[in-house]
């Protein structure tokens, strides 16, 4: 004590000196496993040293003893981490093997699930990510119009052929620019011929998108007009492993195609399935009006500079169309981003195949509720199993186990289930994946490993279900009083009740709500498929003629007719699918106030067309096979155009429309549906004019179709030896319109059918334990007299009580669900009683069935040894 | 009677020494000192314990201090067990040095 200052503490300072890491880690670690007092120790020696030696020194010394301890510290936490996971994992297994019939609905059930959700997520996953490979996927737009009529507006997805170049070279946020368009044309490769699609595109697509060539210079691939670029599959294909540059094919046998490019196959998450490019000015030859803006019938995109956002790319571009010799006056131009094409539909003349943001968020919404649904069984068993463990939990609580301890043990225990059910799941999947992808229209694949994220993605369902599902059980059990359960105070079963019948109810609301929407799904699609088009779709096939053919129409159809089985024979400009060949709003007829832009559909037919098919004339006449016997060219219009007109008497008024056309109107057809049922009926003006028919219509009489079929093939060759016959049957090809609701229905029964069998599962895990619960009291009621019946009365009226209030729950859901969704179509079934009865009688009987199946069993049972139970 | 080893011993009079000052950093110190080297923290607790156990010391926990950044201090203190058990010790010793005094002169 010579130098006292040298010992003077600094009391206020209060150990924040102290290396607080150091201090964290000796205090977190080192606490449970040694001598409360070190610790103290070892801060005073701190204080002491720091008077000592200095702060700097302390520290040091401070810092040098946590690391010296870590050895001793990780040998601890490693040591007794493992002894008490063995300790868990031992007492998991152990309930799982007493309990087996449990512990399989619970895995059986949680596997269900997630298989369901894994196929919905491959789904949504395939759904969400077309078009996004493309590197420049954020800058690309494409061109769409705003058009305004006096009675509606619409969205075309076509523009004019002038349009794109003019863009690139007017708009300076506009880099560049590509259009394109395709028909079906015949590639003949040395002898053999073939028919394909074939895009007519400008070169700068290359550019633009991300379809790298393997074979070729992109940049001058589409150069010149007789060059073709080929995709690698169609390549091999057509020249069998011969290198294909540089080989030439020749084009609907009337002009040479050089092979410039080949390109790598289209990804099939992809709107754009190009396979045959040619350059987009080949469509000057082709007598296309690539160069006239009085056409809107191409694809325009466009790549916006770096930084440019697509608002003011819109704001420059809006009105770029005044002023052009367009036909749409009213026309403004419109960007839709790239990303947004697959999802969001709702465009006229799309051209893309389109999927639809609706249903990705339908069946998003249904993977979660039968995952829910599935978790949901899981806490029920386990909470009504609880009683069971309560006994471990006290004296795990009595050993020293905190909560803390007992959550992450049962969290442990949930999950060890969820990987388990994901093994299952992931098994469930793999036999599951090749039906749902023929369900789906789709090629998903399903690859485990080298996909970090699928990985990444199943790791976080375990985690999500795990936690989900074992967030009740572990909060509700870890709070177990010790002294009270190792009493024997918790009576089985009895604590979380009331919570347990509402995740019941919850969970069968779900499932209803699932059942409801499947069956108005189902409805309307009937509905669809019956409605009354307006025409005969029975028994006739058709399929689009060539130019020789359409020459020499009269002589074909003379041929045809004569066959034993055909029953009438007719044309027309388009097939009843989409059945109008061009639309505008440049009709003038007299009366007409002109302001009012009123868009109407037109078509060409031939004079069989409304005998043939079945459509009735209300006024006036059908066409005759003469040039217009009344001086200008006939015109036949729909009820609904002669409505739009304000027509009272339509015969015999003229009709004007394009630059000096004029015609009569002759007669008036009943309004029949020529596009698909999502639509209304618009107006409709039908043209007399064979020479524009390319599709042939055949009507057969219903006998020997195949025979008839091959002599109509026959007569097919001779008039058009180069094309292939290629034919549909218009009642497929109307009902192909509804695929994506055929599909979507499908989907939707398989997964209501999942959910309801999960659900029923978790009832029947339930049910069997109530019945174990109440073995004695059953035995107590049967030694009193009760009979079987009552019993079982007994025990399904609680469980049918619950279901029915599921029931009330749902249907408004329900009802609000599907009366959003037939908002999409035109024509609509009414939102009647019948499917809500029927689900809550369905949901009964299940509930019923599955429930009186154990009360049954246990009412059966011999009361004598019923009372000696437990 | 089991007979006390020298760190024992050493360790049972330097608690008697700090009397009502014997804990964990004062007899870590004193016994550093006086065999003239260096002990840890953590290793002047494991005789503690031994004495203890054999009940040749007993302790208790203090009142938390703030020096020690609000943590107990466990003060230990000798038995009556522990004091006999030195005392019997000292006698032997004592005998025997007396006995062997001529090695003892020797060793000066």
């Amino acid at each position: 004590m010579s130098e006292p200052t040298k010992n003077k503490i600094e009391p206020d300072r209060g150990g924040r000196d102290i290396p607080r890491i150091s201090r964290h880690i000796l205090d977190k670690f080192l606490y449970p496993y040694v001598e409360v007092s070190l610790l103290g120790d070892l801060e005073e020696e701190f204080l002491w040293l720091c008077g000592e030696k200095g702060i700097r020194r302390a520290r040091a010394w401070y810092r040098w003893q946590a690391v010296k301890s870590l050895p001793f510290m990780l040998k601890n936490v490693v040591f007794w981490g493992l002894e008490m996971f063995k300790n868990y994992l031992k007492i998991a297994l152990r309930n799982i093997r007493r309990h087996k019939g449990y512990a399989a609905i619970n895995i059986a059930g949680l596997a269900v699930g997630m298989a369901c959700t894994l196929l919905i997520l491959l789904w949504v996953q395939d759904e969400t990510s077309f078009d996004r490979f493309h590197v420049n996927a954020d800058r690309i737009c494409r061109v769409v119009q705003n058009i305004k009529f006096s009675d509606h507006s619409t969205r075309w997805a076509i523009t004019q052929g002038p349009l794109g170049p003019s863009l690139q070279k007017d708009i300076p946020e506009i880099e560049s620019a590509v259009r394109f368009t395709r028909r079906t044309m015949q590639i003949q490769v040395g002898e053999k011929k073939f028919e394909d699609w074939v895009t007519l595109i400008d070169g700068s697509v290359f550019s633009i998108f991300s379809f790298p060539l393997i074979r070729g210079e992109a940049t001058t691939a589409l150069e010149d007009p007789h060059t073709m670029v080929l995709s690698e599959d169609l390549a091999k294909a057509y020249f069998a492993g011969e290198d294909p540059l540089g080989k030439t094919v020749r084009v609907d046998g009337r002009a040479d195609f050089r092979i410039t490019g080949v390109m790598k196959n289209v990804p099939a998450n992809s709107s754009f399935q190009f396979r045959i490019l040619v350059p987009f000015i080949y469509g000057r030859e082709l007598n296309y009006t690539v160069d006239n803006w009085g056409n809107s019938s191409f694809s325009t995109w466009v790549l916006l500079r770096k930084g440019v956002s697509m608002e003011s790319a819109v704001a420059k571009i809006s009105g770029f169309l005044k002023g052009k010799p367009t036909l749409e006056k009213d026309a403004r131009l419109d960007l839709q981003p790239l990303k947004a094409v697959h999802l969001h539909p709702g465009l006229e003349f799309e051209g893309l195949p389109q999927g639809d943001i609706r249903y990705v968020r339908i069946f998003s919404l249904i993977a979660f509720f039968i995952l829910l649904i599935a978790c949901i069984n899981f806490m029920n068993l386990t909470t009504a199993r609880s009683a069971n463990r309560a006994r471990e939990v006290g004296l795990r609580k009595v050993s020293g186990a905190q909560r803390s301890h007992l959550i992450r043990q049962f969290y442990g225990e949930t999950l060890l289930l969820t990987a388990v059910a994901l093994g299952l799941a992931l098994l469930i999947v793999r036999v599951l994946l090749p039906p749902f992808n023929k369900l789906a229209a789709k090629t998903l694949t399903f690859g485990l490993f080298g996909d970090f994220w699928m990985l990444a993605r199943l790791a976080g369902l375990v985690l999500l279900t795990g936690i989900v599902a074992g967030s009740y059980p572990a909060l509700f059990l870890s709070t177990f009083q010790p002294a009270k359960v190792l009493k024997g105070a918790l009576a089985a079963g009895s604590r979380g009740k009331g919570f347990r019948r509402l995740l019941v109810v919850f969970q069968f609301s779900l499932t209803i709500l699932l059942m409801v929407c499947t069956s108005f799904v189902s409805r309307q699609l009937h509905f669809m498929r019956n409605y009354k088009l307006g025409y005969d779709k029975e028994h006739v096939i058709y399929a689009g003629m060539n130019r020789d053919m359409r020459i020499r129409f009269d002589a074909l159809k003379g041929e045809l007719l004569r066959l034993p089985y055909v029953a009438g024979v007719t044309a027309a400009g388009s097939p009843l699918t989409s059945g109008y060949w061009f639309s505008n709003s440049l009709w003038k007829w007299e009366g007409k106030n002109p302001n009012d832009e009123i868009l109407i559909r037109a078509d060409y037919v031939d004079e069989d067309y409304f005998k043939v098919l079945g459509m009735e004339i209300s006024q006036g006449r059908a066409f005759v096979n003469e040039p217009d016997p009344e001086g200008s060219p006939a015109l036949i219009i729909n009820e609904e155009a002669a409505r739009v007109m304000g027509m009272k008497e339509p015969v015999g008024q003229w009709l004007a429309g394009g630059r000096d056309f004029k015609g009569t109107i002759v007669g008036v057809v009943k309004n029949y549906h020529f596009t698909p049922l999502r639509g209304k009926i618009d107006p409709l003006i039908l043209f007399y004019y064979p020479p524009q028919c390319r599709t042939l219509f055949v009507k057969l009489s219903g006998q020997n179709i195949p025979r008839t079929i091959d002599e109509i093939g026959a007569v097919w060759k001779k008039f058009a030896p180069d094309r292939e016959f290629r034919f549909l049957f218009l009642d497929e090809a109307l009902d192909s319109l509804y695929w994506s609701e055929e599909r979507t229905g499908t989907i939707f029964r398989y997964f209501a059918f999942l959910a309801v069998i999960v659900s029923c599962l978790g009832l029947f895990g339930l049910a069997s334990f109530m019945a174990e619960q109440r073995t004695k009291e059953i035995g107590i009621r049967k030694v009193l007299g009760a009979t079987i019946p009552t019993i079982v009365v007994l025990f399904t009226k609680d469980f049918t009580k619950w279901v029915l209030a599921a029931n009330l729950l749902a249907w408004p859901a329900a009802y609000f669900a599907v009366g959003k969704w037939l908002q999409g179509y035109a024509y609509r079934i009414g939102i009647g009683a019948g499917p809500f009865l029927t689900a809550a009688a369905l949901s009964t009987l299940i509930a019923l069935l599955t429930v009186s199946f154990h009360s049954f069993r246990s009412a059966r049972s011999d009361p004598a040894e019923a009372i000696r139970y437990e | 009677m089991r007979l006390l080893t020298g760190y024992e011993e050493i360790f049972l009079l330097t608690i008697l020494k700090l009397k009502d000052n014997a804990y964990g950093v004062t007899i870590r110190r004193e016994v550093s000192r006086i065999t003239n080297r260096e002990w840890s923290i953590g290793a002047i607790y494991d005789p503690l314990y031994r004495l203890e156990k054999k009940s040749f010391i007993e302790s208790h926990l203090s009142h938390p201090t703030r020096e020690r950044g609000g943590r107990s201090k466990r003060m230990f203190g000798v038995t009556e067990k522990g004091l006999e058990a030195l005392l019997a010790y000292k006698k032997i010793r004592d005998g025997l040095w007396r006995e062997t005094q001529k090695l003892a002169v020797l060793a000066k």
